[in-house]
């Protein structure tokens, strides 16, 4: 029944995600940013002419601004029914993943309020333009934290089959971690590989926010379709099965 | 603890082909390198389109910082795989060679900001142009990496305390090990790039 649960949020959470998707790379046209070395007048005429849509995508973006709370929910729900002792990784993810919602609904403000009067003097659409870009690109320091916790978790517990936090995914958090940083360089630069739509400071983030996002839902999912075995009481040869004869103490405790 | 009980083990790896470490750490390995890769290549590509600029600016770096850093980072490589077979011997030696790779990851950083300080006072940053971009974007993440190397190293000397260190304690020194020996890597590939090609 908590396996429902869980599945369902994570199922909100893609939807939603697609939703984000969509309103920001084909309704707004914002994602890759556009370059930062645009002048005011180019960024308000860009406003000006597709004022309607990006209007569009920051009503999209409104509705649908937090799967990363269902997200969240069902990583700490997973991470302390694993990890030992005082549950202060799974509380970081929690909030760390958690308050990285904040900055996707700061960036749909930020494009919606430049396109809200984009004849406006060109300096003030620049500047609310230029505080979505930098909130995409510049504030993943706390989606790291909530990654911190997943890596930690993974290092600390037991890999089993029905643990969504397998040591190797410990690793690959931590090369995902190390891909995250180079966005805040992006405030030094206005062209190359570490300015707001560079390879580094853009490209290889937005890719492995993505790819992580994706491996860490399909482990969860693998590991639900365990632990739902584990609490069936009629399954119980398989969870034997499964956890070579040692059924975690918290087994049942979702 | 023995030589002849040492090399039973590594005699028994190597013919198993095990791979050194915990498998999950050459994910990341293997993915650092995959994006220094990137960068390597973005590097060649802006080269190819300016060579006159790139080869002008880099007449201005001096190479022995270069060097003198890269003679650093191989004799650090070379203490951390006699401290990583010390550890897994159980020998006390361990610690001070991984004191002395320490020691070689401190002059490192030190030389490198020497060397930055000596750029920017003449009148190169970030931004002077492409060439310097890149040099200060490729020494600054490599330089990164060898703070979190640094760190590992640290946690190799706690780990090396151990009188008789565990399996799992024994795959993190190597894991450990292994990612200080990428960081020696991206470096043999960035000093030639930036310092030698011409």
């Amino acid at each position: 029944m908590d396996g429902k649960k869980q599945r369902i949020l994570l199922v909100w959470m893609w939807g939603f995600s697609a939703a984000q998707g969509a309103a920001i790379i084909s309704v707004a046209r914002v994602f890759p940013p556009p370059s930062a070395t645009w002048t005011a007048e180019r960024v308000a005429q860009w406003y000006q002419g597709h004022s309607t849509a990006i209007l569009v995508a920051a009503m999209l973006l409104a509705w649908t601004s937090a799967p990363l709370i269902q997200f969240a929910v069902v990583l700490w729900h997973q991470a302390r029914r694993v990890e030992i002792g005082a549950k202060i990784w799974s509380t970081l993810t929690l909030i760390g993943v958690s308050l990285t919602s904040v900055f996707i609904a700061m960036i749909g403000m930020c494009f919606g309020t430049a396109a809200y009067s984009p004849y406006r003097a060109p300096e003030i659409t620049e500047i609310m333009h230029q505080f979505g870009v930098l909130f995409m690109v510049t504030t993943e320091q706390f989606f790291i934290a909530g990654w911190v916790g997943v890596a930690m978790v993974c290092f600390t517990t037991p890999d089993r089959p029905d643990n969504p936090f397998p040591r190797w995914w410990g690793w690959t958090t931590v090369w995902a971690i190390l891909l995250f940083e180079p966005g805040a360089v992006a405030f030094l630069f206005k062209t190359g590989p570490l300015s707001i739509n560079g390879i580094f400071a853009f490209w290889i983030p937005s890719i492995g926010f993505a790819l992580w996002t994706v491996g860490q839902t399909v482990l969860i999912w693998r590991a639900l379709r365990i632990q739902d075995r584990i609490d069936d009481p009629s399954g119980a040869a398989i969870a034997t099965e499964v956890t070579d004869g040692h059924i975690p103490a918290e087994a049942g405790t979702r | 603890m023995t030589t002849a009980q040492t090399e039973v083990p590594a005699a028994a790896d190597a013919r198993r082909g095990r791979v050194p470490g915990e498998p999950g750490v050459w994910i990341m390995i293997l993915g650092d390198l995959i994006v220094f890769g990137v960068l390597f290549v973005l590097f060649m590509s802006q080269r190819g389109s300016d060579p006159d600029l790139f080869n002008r600016s880099q007449l201005t770096l001096h190479r022995a910082f270069g060097g003198v850093n890269t003679l650093l980072l191989v004799t650090s490589s070379l203490l951390v795989v006699l401290a990583v077979g010390a550890i897994r011997a159980g020998e006390k030696v361990a610690r001070a060679l991984l004191y002395w790779a320490l020691a070689c990851a401190g002059v490192f950083l030190v030389n490198k900001g020497i060397e930055w300080n000596a750029l920017i006072v003449d009148g190169h940053g970030l931004s002077s142009n492409s060439y310097f971009t890149y040099f200060f974007v490729m020494t600054g993440l490599h330089a990164a990496h060898v703070i979190f190397g640094a760190a590992l190293l640290i946690a190799m000397v706690v780990l090396s305390g151990k009188d008789r260190p565990s399996k799992p304690h024994i795959g993190l020194v190597e894991s450990f090990g292994c990612y200080w020996h990428l960081i020696d890597i991206l470096w043999l590939i960035i000093f030639p790039l930036l310092y030698l090609v011409h």
